[in-house]
């Protein structure tokens, strides 16, 4: 046919523009603003109740999870990548809470409070915010044995943050610190068997001594462990765990 | 009535064709158009390699999730050009003419259906593979736990149907009226599968722009298909208000049907073009019919020249005088400007020769002519008088051949004899799909190269 090359031409005009333009980083927006934080100020109705969600999903090593649940409030200032934006931070804590408190089958623990807009029509509406996180630092006696719970990341369907053990420089248990999903009973049940084998994937990354991996540079790398169809669970857990890494790092006990 | 209905007789004289309004074929748009779906394609396929880690890949169920995404963006990029295809652009409607379109929306239409059912098939196997789950559940989970994934699933089953009832064999034992009703629900079918594309599809998510592209390409589509498609033909027979002013019998079963409107000086259209004819009358008027003009225009007057089918001939039969007509139009790009040679040789037969009749008209002056026209008797031969009298004018050679296709066969040898330089010259063959293709066959071997034979074909 005669133009056929020009549908040749255009096609490699446009694998090419788009692989150039947005070559790495992906820009996946993820907001450092958890359901307890409160951010924005807007709503202070379910930053309460969200304190009593955290969970241990899926995790055999995990500490009881009340003992995260403390809502004290710090930032982290400098060590918080600039590439990584506030996203949807004036929502997020309008989202209906939901709690997985089995292994298996998440259960609700609230009724969505406000009526859900479709997530991807949301436009990142505080780009730039200095993100707020919560830290609950919890030195256990021994002294060499940290607990630490990431930012609560938001990966599109909920707001995820990792809590990971570390003794003697080495992580020793990754856990679900805290997790809110967005209603859609479908992604909690996904994310109910991704995080699980996430926890398995960093644990053993961890101990192939690649675990250094995670905390080079100042930036977080997305699927550094990843669950196909959970992309964003896997990017939610990815940056919060990091971040928590990298926190750790600071304070020399990793 | 304020539109005149006496019947103008001057047909057989050769239009003066001074003032009129004609379409020149946008070649560079038809380029452009191309080189953009390519950009488009590669950009999807782009899109979806980028949303791809290799630590998702190597997960439970991670290149079958990527099968599924690469299979569900790709069907959809196609059914969105198929819709393109079909949309009545003006520029590509002349420049490549409406029957080539078809054939494109044709060929692409396999890989559409079954690249967006094996999206549809492979997610299913792959979450059931990354979850765990027995397929059949994992199929129900879909629908109960997607909301916009119900919707998908009854957008695809609305694609299948159509896809389906367009296969050659039930598109024969089909009524042309469902086949089209089936064809409109693809529109709803496309519809309904949109929201589960920007909503679970990981390409989209997160990245706001490339949703805003998407949702606005569909939206473009969707006001380009209502502008085309359905507003210009409403604005354009508003202005014209055709009614038909004249039918008379030319050939045994052939009509000559003349409308009159108001305003058709302002109508541009070239020799050879075809508009869909929708006459306004009880058992017509939901069924719309391409016919070419077997005129060029003398407003305030059109004509075509039909010959009726099966249940069509009676009701065109009963056609009466004053009956309103929608027309949408002009398609086609049948014209002189697909000439690129001095000598010009027309060859058609039946009802085919009618745009020929308005082909030869437009041609410009001074150009040796050659026409060759088939008929089984003479009587046969549609306006067989007005196109010895055209033909005459331009000082032409004009040949009609009359008996059965054995006896008188239009092989390489006899069109040589014909039509004088016939291998220097541009062809345009009209008629029955038999006799086009055996005079392609036998030009072909004449030695006339393909892209100085022309033809449009209107079985759809």
């Amino acid at each position: 046919m005669k133009r056929t090359p020009f549908v040749v031409i255009g096609t490699a005009v446009g694998l090419a523009a788009v692989l150039g333009f947005r070559s790495t980083p992906i820009p996946l927006h993820l907001n450092f603003s958890t359901a307890t934080t409160g951010v924005t100020g807007s709503t202070g109705s379910t930053s309460s109740s969200s304190t009593g969600v955290s969970t241990g999903l899926g995790s055999g090593t995990a500490t009881s999870p009340s003992s995260v649940s403390g809502s004290t409030k710090a930032s982290l200032g400098s060590s918080t990548p600039a590439t990584l934006t506030a996203f949807r931070s004036a929502t997020t804590s309008t989202e209906s809470v939901r709690a997985t408190t089995t292994k298996k089958k998440p259960v609700a623990a609230k009724k969505p409070v406000a009526a859900k807009k479709p997530v991807a029509a949301k436009k990142p509406v505080a780009a730039k915010k200095p993100p707020t996180v919560k830290k609950p630092v919890k030195a256990s006696p021994s002294g060499a044995t940290k607990i630490l719970v990431g930012p609560g990341v938001n990966y599109y369907y909920g707001v995820v943050s990792i809590k990971v053990t570390v003794a003697h420089k080495k992580i020793s248990a990754v856990a679900i610190g805290h997790i809110t999903e967005d209603g859609n009973g479908r992604s909690a049940y996904i994310d109910s068997v991704a995080l699980p084998i996430l926890q398995k994937a960093f644990v053993k990354l961890s101990s192939s001594q690649q675990h250094s991996m995670a905390v080079k540079g100042n930036n977080p790398l997305l699927n550094l462990v990843a669950v196909s169809g959970a992309t964003y669970t896997s990017a939610g857990f990815d940056v919060s765990l990091q971040n928590a890494l990298f926190t750790l790092k600071q304070q020399g006990l990793f | 009535m304020a539109t005149p209905t006496n019947k103008p007789a001057e047909w057989h004289s050769p239009h003066s064709g001074d003032g009129r309004r004609t379409l020149s074929p946008r070649p560079r748009v038809a380029d452009f158009l191309a080189g953009l779906t390519g950009v488009g394609f590669g950009a999807v396929t782009a899109l979806t390699f980028e949303s791809e880690s290799s630590a998702g890949l190597h997960s439970a169920g991670g290149w079958a999730l990527a099968a599924t995404r690469l299979s569900g963006f790709w069907g959809t990029y196609l059914l969105l050009i198929m819709v393109l295809l079909m949309v009545r652009l003006p520029w590509l409607e002349r420049t490549v003419g409406q029957d080539q379109l078809v054939r494109w929306h044709r060929k692409v239409a396999p890989w559409a259906t079954s690249l967006t059912s094996l999206h549809v098939l492979i997610s299913i196997l792959a979450y059931a593979q990354m979850l765990h789950n027995p397929v059949w559940s994992e199929a129900w989970t879909f629908v109960l736990h997607y909301p916009d994934m119900l919707a998908a699933y009854v957008g695809w089953i609305l694609l299948l149907v159509a896809a389906f009832s367009s296969i050659r064999i039930a598109r024969r034992k089909m009524r042309y009226e469902t086949w089209w009703v089936v064809h409109l629900y693809t529109y709803l079918g496309l519809g309904l599968s949109f929201m589960h594309q920007i909503r679970v599809g990981v390409m989209f998510i997160g990245h706001p722009l490339t949703t805003q592209i998407w949702v606005w390409t569909w939206i473009g589509a969707g006001i380009v298909t209502l502008l085309w498609r359905i507003a210009l033909p409403i604005v354009r027979n508003l202005q014209f208000g055709l009614r038909v002013a004249d039918i008379t019998e030319v050939a045994p079963g052939v009509r000559s049907i003349t409308v009159s409107g108001r305003h058709l000086d302002r109508l541009a259209v070239n020799g050879g073009q075809f508009f869909q004819w929708r006459f306004l009358a009880r058992n017509l008027w939901w069924h719309s019919h391409p016919y070419s003009l077997s005129a060029l225009p003398r407003p305030p007057f059109l004509r075509v020249t039909v010959k009726g089918l099966g249940d069509q001939s009676t009701a065109l039969a009963n056609l009466r005088v004053g009956t309103r007509v929608f027309v949408e139009g002009p398609y086609g790009a049948f014209t002189r400007h697909r000439m690129t040679r001095e000598r010009v040789v027309l060859i058609g037969a039946g009802v085919g020769i009618t745009p020929l009749r308005a082909l030869l008209e437009d041609l410009p002056e001074n150009r040796p002519v050659s026409v060759i026209v088939r008929a089984r008797n003479h009587d046969d031969v549609v306006h067989g008088d007005e196109m010895k009298a055209l033909v005459e004018a331009r000082h032409g050679v004009y040949h009609e051949l009359i008996g059965r296709r054995d006896e008188v066969a239009l092989d390489g040898t006899s069109l040589n004899t014909l039509a004088e330089g016939l291998s220097e010259s541009d062809v345009f063959v009209c008629g029955p799909e038999g006799f086009t293709e055996s005079v392609m066959a036998s030009l072909q071997e004449v030695g006339v190269p393909h892209d100085r034979i022309h033809f449009e074909s209107f079985t759809f």
